[in-house]
């Protein structure tokens, strides 16, 4: 193995080698085309790397969020139907803010939800994945100097994205209250002092992600009130990317923002089908909320994307329109994909906790964060060469005994990330229990 | 919210004659898109894809472009610009061809004081982008040789030009790079190698980018050639080209477009790909993949698919272009693509309200409101694809799509 060491580093590096530095060297001539400075820290860095890592050292991957199992029979059937159709305009150009008959879909299922009349032309935009909703509004609400609140730790989408539209992140992180025993995501809490602290005239909303990646935590009335009356005081919006909400386990319960009193009219949620049916190939998502908000969605959308898959969004739309018919039952996928999940969850858990770490047991989503510091001493850290330790850990790991995770420190701000070295990200769709 | 009012009024502008059409239900042959199937090939690549026994077709796959797509696409393209393409270095996939397009102008607009030239008429799109990434627009007019023409001219759509002076003032130290869209729509007009040559000259001259939308490059109709503009000398380190099977292979509901360039400025569109959606649809990608396979496969056929569907296209140009010219309206012949624009203004017994006032800059939404209610045709505003200056002579035209025209043998 200590042989095998330098050989690898030596590839490794040659791999993560910054290519576009190189390229760009090359053109210095061309100056004038060097990436403008607000997509400047805009790369994939953590997913471009190990992604590549993984390629390279072939370990059970347990990185990146994707299932590795059939989506359910019915949408895949339904996607074919949309192709065979007799009616040939299932391949072509649709309504580009969304399918009519998806965006119907939707509107039914809110509606109930939310109890509450949502009309599907004007407060429900179909866009290419929950992505690509964050981006439209982000984009479409943020002027610039305004001040967008993340909750750390966060999809590290969010941050570059507010800057490259101008506007001035400001973060809060959530900390484990708890540091022994059985460690719920539950356990891990804002403080509500700080997070009031934030607040302020420049604010122009706050970015919530319940259920949270990474940690499943599913946030609770109290803590959801408490934003909503900071947003309602300031006059804030409330982004909610609620990607995850069919995946929470039992006893928890997934809490809409925009179901809280005089919300609605300040929270724009986000939704995926990827997650919510398994298909994250699909790129179709969602956002709902107010007209007027979602006007500014509109906008950017149609400059930047025009219309989504057509086929995919009938496809989709099939699919709700099924679940819908069973909501509620155990049948229904909303409710089984979670009952799945839970088994394997458990055996996550068991497993981080018999290698000697300390997992945060998820109250909803396919993520596991864990404390891997007990298991320190065995693990050659003075190998890598990585800023943060947890980098150190994940490569280390990834090399010597083949378990790749994904190191936190990337869902913090700069100014955080040592908050996030003492834990690792796994991904626990894809464990078979056996 | 940082957009000005002009953006959302040019994207409401269309909607206006849209809603009054939904009233009416007209046959649309506005909007650019066919109304059939795509091909049987396209078709059952997709219904497999959506049945494959591998998972793996409906997950995430490689953010800036499925391996199986950058394959076919770098065979597809290196002889087409006589070099060999990388596919991961040197093609990103996007949803569209449209987001391809942004993702340029995103990643290569630095500030304020940066501009983009545009030729008008053009894709209302383009200068809606241009602003939303910062930039300025410069539009430089194509315009059709004579001033007037009678219905007996039958002008063709390479009537239309630029005033080399005029293209020569636009281009300076500001100037980031040129929006070509070639074969080009509204026109139907393929670029010569005359006139493309110019351009090479002046984005070379100004070290400027050419961003150029070649979607409809395989429907090319007569004898014309389209030249791309990445072939010429050394435009290639230049250039950025956008393509899609969107229009070629009648999918435009798949959503799968493309851009080929060199790797440094690929790797600006992968970071800002990445900025705006994240990943691309899998299994529309691996249709598309499948079926260029099979385009490839049968490249040297002179019946492939290539070769008949333009010949298709071509019959229901032709019909349309002969009912049109048979009702007054005087047509300029599209070289290619799926529109052609036609002159509306000497058309008989219009109603006096759509007759003289020809500073008006929108009387073509009220010529197209008319068609709809009394003819029973919906057909676009030509105004919508002229810059500012130009509304009331852009709005003598309307665009109108050939692609949904019935022929015997379709």
């Amino acid at each position: 193995m200590l042989t095998r060491v330098p050989f690898l580093r030596a590839v490794q590096s040659q791999l993560l080698r910054n290519s576009t530095t190189e390229v760009i060297n090359n053109y210095t001539t061309m100056s004038k085309f060097d990436l403008p400075d607000r997509f400047v820290g805009n790369d994939k860095s953590v997913w471009v790397e190990y992604i590549q890592l993984a390629l390279q050292h072939k370990p059970v991957n347990l990185g990146q969020g994707f299932p590795n199992f059939h989506a359910p029979e019915n949408v895949r059937k339904a996607l074919a139907n949309a192709a065979l159709n007799e009616n040939p305009l299932l391949n072509q150009y649709t309504r580009g803010f969304g399918h009519p008959r998806l965006v119907n879909a939707i509107a039914a299922l809110y509606s109930k939800l939310l109890s509450r009349k949502l009309d599907p032309t004007t407060e429900v935009i179909v866009t290419a994945g929950a992505y690509e909703a964050l981006y439209a509004a982000i984009q479409g609400h943020t002027s610039p100097g305004d001040e967008w609140i993340i909750i750390e730790p966060f999809f590290d989408c969010y941050e570059p994205m507010i800057r490259t539209a101008g506007g001035i992140p400001k973060f809060i992180p959530l900390k484990p209250t708890k540091n022994s025993g059985i460690i719920s995501s539950g356990d891990w809490m804002y403080d509500k002092n700080e997070m009031a602290s934030l607040f302020n005239k420049r604010t122009k909303g706050i970015i919530l992600n319940t259920p949270h990646n990474p940690l499943g935590k599913v946030f609770t009335h109290d803590e959801l009130s408490f934003i909503a009356d900071l947003a309602k005081k300031w006059n804030t919006l409330v982004v909610s990317d609620e990607v995850y909400e069919w995946m929470v386990y039992k006893p928890h319960e997934h809490i809409r923002i925009a179901t809280l009193p005089d919300m609605y009219e300040r929270t724009i949620t986000i939704g995926s089908a990827g997650k919510t049916f398994s298909v994250t190939g699909w790129k179709i998502g969602w956002a709902y909320g107010p007209a007027n908000l979602l006007k500014n969605l509109q906008v950017v959308h149609q400059n930047s994307l025009y219309t989504c898959s057509t086929p995919i969004q009938e496809a989709v739309a099939v699919g709700f329109e099924e679940e819908l018919k069973k909501f509620g039952q155990p049948d229904c996928y909303f409710t089984s994909l979670a009952e799945e999940l839970l088994e394997k969850r458990d055996f996550m858990a068991k497993f981080l906790a018999d290698v000697g770490m300390a997992p945060t047991i998820p109250e909803a989503g396919y993520f596991m964060v864990a404390n891997w510091t007990q298991l320190e001493k065995n693990v050659n850290l003075d190998e890598e060469q990585d800023e943060y330790k947890d980098y150190r850990f994940t490569k280390w790991m990834t090399k010597n005994v083949g378990l790749q995770g994904i190191p936190p420190s990337a869902f913090y701000s700069k100014e955080h990330k040592h908050l996030g070295e003492d834990n690792v990200r796994y991904c626990f769709i894809k464990v078979i229990v056996n | 919210m940082k957009y000005s009012t002009d953006i959302i009024i040019n994207l409401y502008a269309r909607s206006r004659t849209m809603s009054f059409a939904k009233r009416y239900k007209p046959v649309d042959i506005g909007i650019g898109a066919p109304n059939f199937a795509p091909p049987d090939f396209m078709r059952e690549a997709f219904i497999n894809v959506s049945l494959s026994p591998d998972y793996s077709v409906h997950q995430y796959t490689r953010s800036e472009g499925h391996p199986r797509l950058v394959k076919i696409l770098s065979k597809i393209y290196s002889p087409l610009v006589n070099r060999e393409l990388d596919p991961f270095d040197n093609f990103v996939v996007s949803i569209g061809a449209t987001n391809s397009i942004f993702c340029a102008l995103q990643s290569l607009t630095h500030d304020s004081d940066d501009e983009w030239i545009v030729f008008e008429p053009h894709w209302e799109h383009y200068t809606a982008m241009i602003k939303m990434a910062g930039a300025k627009v410069k539009e430089v007019p194509l315009k059709p040789k004579k001033d007037k023409y009678s219905s007996r001219d039958s002008p063709s759509s390479s009537d239309w030009t630029f005033d080399r002076k005029k293209l020569r003032k636009a281009f300076g130290k500001k100037t980031r790079g040129v929006v070509l869209n070639n074969p080009n729509n509204p026109t139907g007009k393929v670029f010569n190698r005359e006139e493309l040559t110019f351009i090479a000259d002046l984005v070379e001259k100004w070290d400027a980018i050419a961003l150029v939308d070649e979607v409809y490059e395989w429907l090319v109709y007569d004898r014309n050639q389209h030249i791309r503009f990445a072939s010429l000398p050394g435009m290639f380190e230049r250039t950025i080209t956008v393509g899609a099977a969107t229009k070629t292979y009648s999918v435009t509901g798949w959503r799968v477009g493309w851009a080929y360039g060199p790797a440094y400025l690929m790797n600006y569109m992968k970071k800002s790909i990445f900025g705006a959606i994240g990943d691309n649809v899998t299994p529309s990608q691996e249709a598309v993949a499948i079926g260029l396979e099979r385009v490839w496969a049968e490249r040297s056929r002179a019946n492939s698919y290539l070769v008949k569907y333009p010949k298709k296209l071509q019959i229901k140009r032709d019909r349309l272009v002969s009912a049109l010219c048979r009702a007054g309206f005087v047509t300029h012949v599209p070289e290619s693509g799926y529109f052609l624009l036609a002159n509306w203004t000497g058309m008989k017994s219009l109603p006096s309200y759509l007759v003289g006032n020809a500073t008006d800059s929108k009387k073509d939404v009220e010529f197209v409101k008319y068609l709809v209610k009394e003819v029973g045709l919906e057909v676009y505003p030509g105004s919508p694809y002229f810059g500012e200056k130009h509304q009331s002579k852009g709005s003598d035209y309307v665009r109108v799509c050939f692609v949904k025209v019935r022929t015997r043998s379709v």
